[in-house]
């Protein structure tokens, strides 16, 4: 009985209209969520916390480095989870979610690689060191920026979200690989130290900044995703009926 | 789920896995190539060619390092606890350059002794504040600095 | 206000990469948003015969 409503449920978002007012009704209150565990997470993290024994002040760089990768790995997930839907099911919003995600994770991407090599300079002494950890998060960043230029080259947008999304499937691969480079390589980027089940190298002070910005993070990229989404949506049913009776409002 | 969502699935399982393969197999064959630097148990085990340009990882040696006044050669000691390789550098050393920290020092080995060319510092992912590092210190248990293990000394503790 | 820090300079440097990238995910929907709307609007207009704001007469 559960199960039916589920497979309806999911049937039912694959309808332009439906989909679109999903994305208008949510969109603000993750995007207040969002602002809220951002300020509390940098009030944290620039007043609360106390330096480092070792890195003094630079490690709260960590408060935007770390969520920023792991969105980054997060986020291209979830486009490899709206891939697979998109490839089976060929519903054509999840190719719309697929594509609208690629570039939000570029972003995340872009951050982590920029502050970490901020954070490196003082640290390790260098702004780059080709270790797999730090290669491999370029190489994502290679993947993400393919995945939006493939699409960009098809006239035929079904058909080209359909193939960006194989391309996702190809680079899925990279994901275990770098979550794993520090422990399977020896690598100048540090360990895996901090979790949150069980034992954490890092302090319990200065955990909570960290748990606040990794919730932002994940507010803003589904924020971001439904918004470019419902753009996405009207740019490609501009001329539909649906479409002119909605905006007919704000229009 | 009708069948021919379901020979869709089938590819893209097959997909994924197929490249999963592949990847697993390169990455396998390059392991020492991926290798960031070695540990001075795999150059005192001489396994590697003396010409060749490598990282060496480890920690500083307690007590090792010494700098001559008049030619701003800095010398002193990495260690994996198992074996301990002399390293010499001119130049500049990072911030977080210390005795009983991580290092990864670039160069080759040249009669035994290491000659650097970039001395880069290693922390580990350990993060406290001042207080916590002190009363660690207080209690005899200071925290260990780690560095990863790499094949020769695997079984080292350090 | 602003706290002192040690390495000042970059984890400023950090913070504001962060908050430039994130202004930019939070305006760049509402930007092509308002530009869709404008397209729609006109190819309204022109479809509806209302020439009434054409800028080129």
């Amino acid at each position: 009985m559960i199960w039916q409503k589920i497979k309806v449920g999911f049937h039912k978002l694959g309808s332009p209209p439906i989909f679109y007012r999903l994305c208008q009704v949510l969109s603000p209150w993750l995007w207040a969520g969002f602002a809220v565990s951002l300020v509390i997470g940098l009030y944290y993290a620039l007043y609360v916390v106390p330096p480092d024994y070792q890195q003094s002040d630079s490690f709260r760089i960590l408060y935007i480095h770390v969520p920023s990768a792991w969105q980054a790995m997060a986020g291209y997930l979830v486009m490899s989870i709206l891939a697979v839907i998109a490839l089976v099911w060929r519903i054509r919003t999840t190719e719309i979610m697929a594509m609208a995600a690629a570039p939000i994770g570029a972003a995340f991407t872009v951050i982590c690689l920029a502050t970490g090599s901020i954070w490196g300079r003082p640290m390790w002494g260098t702004f780059w060191a080709w270790d797999a950890r730090l290669t491999s998060m370029l190489v994502l960043l290679f993947i993400y920026l393919g995945i939006m230029g493939l699409y960009a080259a098809f006239e035929d947008k079904r058909k080209g979200a359909r193939v960006a999304c194989i391309l996702i499937l190809v680079g899925l691969v990279n994901i275990p690989i770098i979550h794993f480079s520090v422990e399977w390589w020896t690598t100048l980027h540090q360990g895996r130290g901090i979790s949150f089940v069980g034992e954490s190298t890092m302090d319990a002070s200065m955990k909570p900044p960290l748990i606040w910005m990794i919730v932002a993070t994940k507010l803003l990229f589904t924020a971001a995703l439904l918004d470019r989404s419902r753009n996405e949506l009207i740019d490609q049913d501009r001329r539909k009926g649906w479409i002119r009776r909605k905006l007919g409002a704000s229009v | 789920m009708t069948p021919t969502r379901k020979k869709r699935l089938t590819i893209v399982g097959i997909v994924v896995l197929s490249v999963g393969a592949a990847a697993a197999v390169a990455l396998s064959a390059l392991q020492d190539n991926l290798m960031f630097f070695v540990s001075p148990s795999d150059l005192y085990a001489q396994t590697l060619p003396d010409e060749r340009q490598l990282r060496l990882g480890g920690l500083v040696v307690e007590g090792s390092v010494s700098r001559d006044p008049e030619s701003m050669e800095v010398s002193f000691a990495v260690t994996d606890g198992a074996h301990s390789i002399p390293v010499t550098y001119v130049g500049l050393l990072p911030t977080l350059f210390r005795e009983g920290q991580g290092v990864i020092a670039h160069g080759r080995i040249d009669n035994g002794v290491f000659q650097a060319r970039e001395v880069l510092a290693r922390h580990d992912e350990t993060y406290m504040p001042n207080e916590v590092a002190r009363a660690l210190e207080a209690a005899g248990t200071p925290h260990q600095v780690t560095m990863p293990t790499t094949r020769s000394n695997a079984s080292s503790d350090y | 206000m602003i706290p002192q820090f040690e390495f000042a300079v970059f984890v400023w440097t950090s913070y504001a990469i962060f908050a430039i990238i994130v202004a930019w995910q939070i305006f760049q929907p509402i930007l092509r948003r308002r530009r869709l709307e404008a397209e729609i609007r006109e190819e309204l207009a022109l479809s509806q015969g209302e020439y009434s704001n054409d800028p080129h007469p």
